[in-house]
């Protein structure tokens, strides 16, 4: 049986969610897909894939913020305006968490890039 | 060390945000899904090119550089530049947009490094003004020039009947312990010797540190060491930076050719080079072919080796010799690898194994060596004597097996057998004993002209010592190491004084 790659799953289930099919419908499709294939252990990847696929194909940005204490509102907003110029998006959803041991600074995690500006790296880089 | 003040870091960092004046901005960054046998599966890095370097955080906060060999639709798979242990699954990848680069230039000289241009010998940082590409285009037809100028090797076997030109490739080829990096190793120092100004370029490729350690040592003794550049890899080296040393000696083999400069560069050897690329393409699941090489092994070679060329007179006139060599089995000079540098050389040494152990050395043998573009480098000296001698042995050889019947046979037979004989013994040459021009010359007008066919086998080298120390004060000898045709004077002088020290034997 021919398989087909995640990617092209991926980018099939983006244009699927993007069009405004039932959220819920697609991902058990893909679910069942993976089981049949015995892919289960590439279901993170495939999040990921999905991910980058929305952004590559509809311009819509998950970002992930992690940052040392909690980042007020406008600096949040700020953040989605840098990504917005940044990755070249039509639309920025950012989900923002906190990660004491960071230090300080901050990480943007978007599906393709990353920038990570915190004290943790910096001090990381000392030791090395 | 000052203290470090982790608020102040923290606050400058967050006005940083804040402003979001971010230096670089996003960075392209993937992540290591599998790692073992010194490659890396990642997952990312969509616009990774082929070839192209990335940064992986090792566990211990450090990184580890890797280059992307397998451009995948779903994965990329990199080979390892360092230690395998220290990667992770989960580990963050980061693209350098970078190809893998060298230092090159004059500041290398006289030292030892690895693939990646670090120094190895424990002299200090190596400060070269000069990087250059690991991997770039060889230079095209209208850049060259045909190959004109000799290469002596010092050897009068391989000066006489195969001889070598400036940027030509010649394969050295035998089987173990046949002297293939001897005859390499005389080239070098004949460089010095003669002061030729030829840069040279020796990469081991998975040969043992101490006979690295060795070749280094015999090199400074004979003070080759300041005109040589030393790329060294061990058994011991990931796979990977085995497969790099070739390209990274031409690299700064290359630096000497564009600057109106003459290099040598030695390949040591091929045959461990293949394999190390085949592990490499079988851990990346490339699809094996014949004796499990990929498909691509004849690439492999055929885009080193013809970076080492003759620059045409526009580009500087500059040359970059190739002497690779090859280890065969058993004497098969039809397996896969030895076949394809075959193909790709400008001519092949063959060493043979008997011909080693009859005392022969160099072992080179006649009817399978050949030099396809050596010839019109030849110096003029040399070349008046090579012609007579390739005639005699090749008479020789035919009658050789007649040798045994011994008085049964008649005077013309013998006689042939008699000189070839004593031209063979003349073409013995100990190890770190080149010879110059006028002393190849010299010893084959003697041998040649039939002078020292009274004289017994054993004595031949005896005789060819005394010759040239007697001729050596001679102001017309030094004419004669010019290269140019020898006059007849300096043939009637050659030719009075073999005579007189062939009567003291």
């Amino acid at each position: 049986m021919q398989t087909i790659s995640r990617r092209k799953i991926a980018v099939h289930i983006a244009n699927q969610l993007a069009s405004g099919s039932d959220a819920k419908k697609v991902l058990t499709q893909a679910a069942s897909y993976l089981i049949e294939h015995k892919i289960q252990n590439q279901a993170e990847l495939l999040v990921r894939d999905i991910e980058s696929a929305l952004a590559r194909e509809h311009g819509i940005v998950l970002a992930e913020v992690i940052s040392a204490r909690e980042l007020s509102a406008g600096i949040i907003k700020k953040i989605e305006q840098f990504v917005l110029s940044s990755e070249d998006a039509k639309q920025v959803e950012v989900s923002a968490s906190v990660d004491p041991s960071l230090l300080g600074g901050v990480v943007i995690r978007t599906p393709r890039a990353e920038l990570d500006t915190t004290v943790r790296k910096q001090l990381n880089a000392l030791k090395a | 060390m000052a203290e470090l003040n982790v608020k102040e870091l923290s606050r400058e960092l967050q006005s940083a945000i804040a402003d979001l004046k971010v230096q670089g901005g996003l960075t392209s960054s993937g992540v290591v899904t599998r790692v073992g046998d010194g490659v890396a599966w990642i997952y990312g890095l969509e616009e990774c090119g082929f070839n192209q370097v990335v940064t992986i955080e090792a566990a211990d906060g450090g990184v580890v550089e890797a280059f992307a060999l397998n451009l995948m639709e779903d994965e990329i798979g990199a080979v390892l530049l360092g230690d395998d242990r220290e990667v992770v699954a989960g580990a963050k990848v980061t693209l350098t947009g970078k190809v893998l680069e060298v230092p090159v230039g004059p500041e290398l000289l006289g030292r030892v490094v690895d693939p990646l241009g670090r120094p190895l010998d424990g002299l200090g940082d190596i400060k070269a003004k000069q990087v250059a590409l690991v991997e770039r285009p060889a230079p095209g037809v209208k850049d060259r020039k045909s190959v004109h100028e000799p290469l002596m090797t010092g050897l009068m076997a391989i000066d006489t009947m195969v001889p070598i030109g400036r940027g030509q490739r010649e394969l050295i080829i035998g089987d173990r312990q046949t002297g293939k990096t001897a005859i390499a190793i005389d080239t070098m120092i004949n460089q010095g010797r003669q002061k030729t100004g030829v840069v040279n370029v020796y990469v081991a490729i998975g040969q043992k540190a101490s006979k690295v350690a060795r070749l280094v040592e015999r090199l400074r003794e004979e003070g080759v060491m300041d005109q040589t550049i030393v790329v060294a890899t061990s058994p011991a080296d990931p796979a990977s930076l085995l497969y790099l040393a070739p390209y990274t000696g031409t690299a700064m083999g290359e630096y000497f050719r564009d600057n109106k400069g003459h290099a040598l560069i030695i390949h040591d050897d091929l045959t461990k080079h293949a394999a190390a690329y085949r592990q490499m393409s079988l851990l990346l699941r490339r699809p094996p072919g014949r004796e499990a090489y990929p498909g691509d092994v004849f690439y492999l070679h055929s885009r080193l080796l013809e970076r080492s060329a003759k620059l045409s007179d526009e580009l500087g006139a500059g040359s970059l010799t190739a002497l690779p060599i090859i280890e065969t089995q058993a004497g098969d000079i039809s397996a896969y690898i030895p076949t394809n540098v075959i193909s790709i050389t400008d001519g092949q040494i063959f060493l043979e194994t008997d011909l080693f152990n009859q005392g022969i050395r160099p072992a080179i043998s006649v009817g399978l060596s050949v030099s396809r573009v050596g010839g019109s480098a030849q110096t003029k000296a040399v070349k008046s004597v090579a012609g007579t001698l390739r005639l005699n042995l090749a008479q020789f050889r035919e009658l050789a097996a007649f040798a045994q019947f011994g008085s049964d046979l008649d005077d013309d037979t013998k006689n042939t057998i008699n000189r070839g004989q004593r031209l063979t013994e003349m073409l013995k040459q100990p190890q770190y004993q080149p010879l110059s021009v006028w002393e190849q010359t010299a010893s084959l007008i003697a041998a040649n002209e039939g002078i020292l066919d009274t004289v017994p086998v054993e004595k031949i080298k005896d005789v060819q010592s005394a010759l040239l120390t007697e001729l050596k004060d001679h102001k017309e000898i030094a004419e004669l190491n010019k290269g140019d045709k020898p006059s007849d004077k300096v043939i009637e002088l050659i030719k009075k004084t073999a005579t007189k020290v062939a009567k003291g034997f």
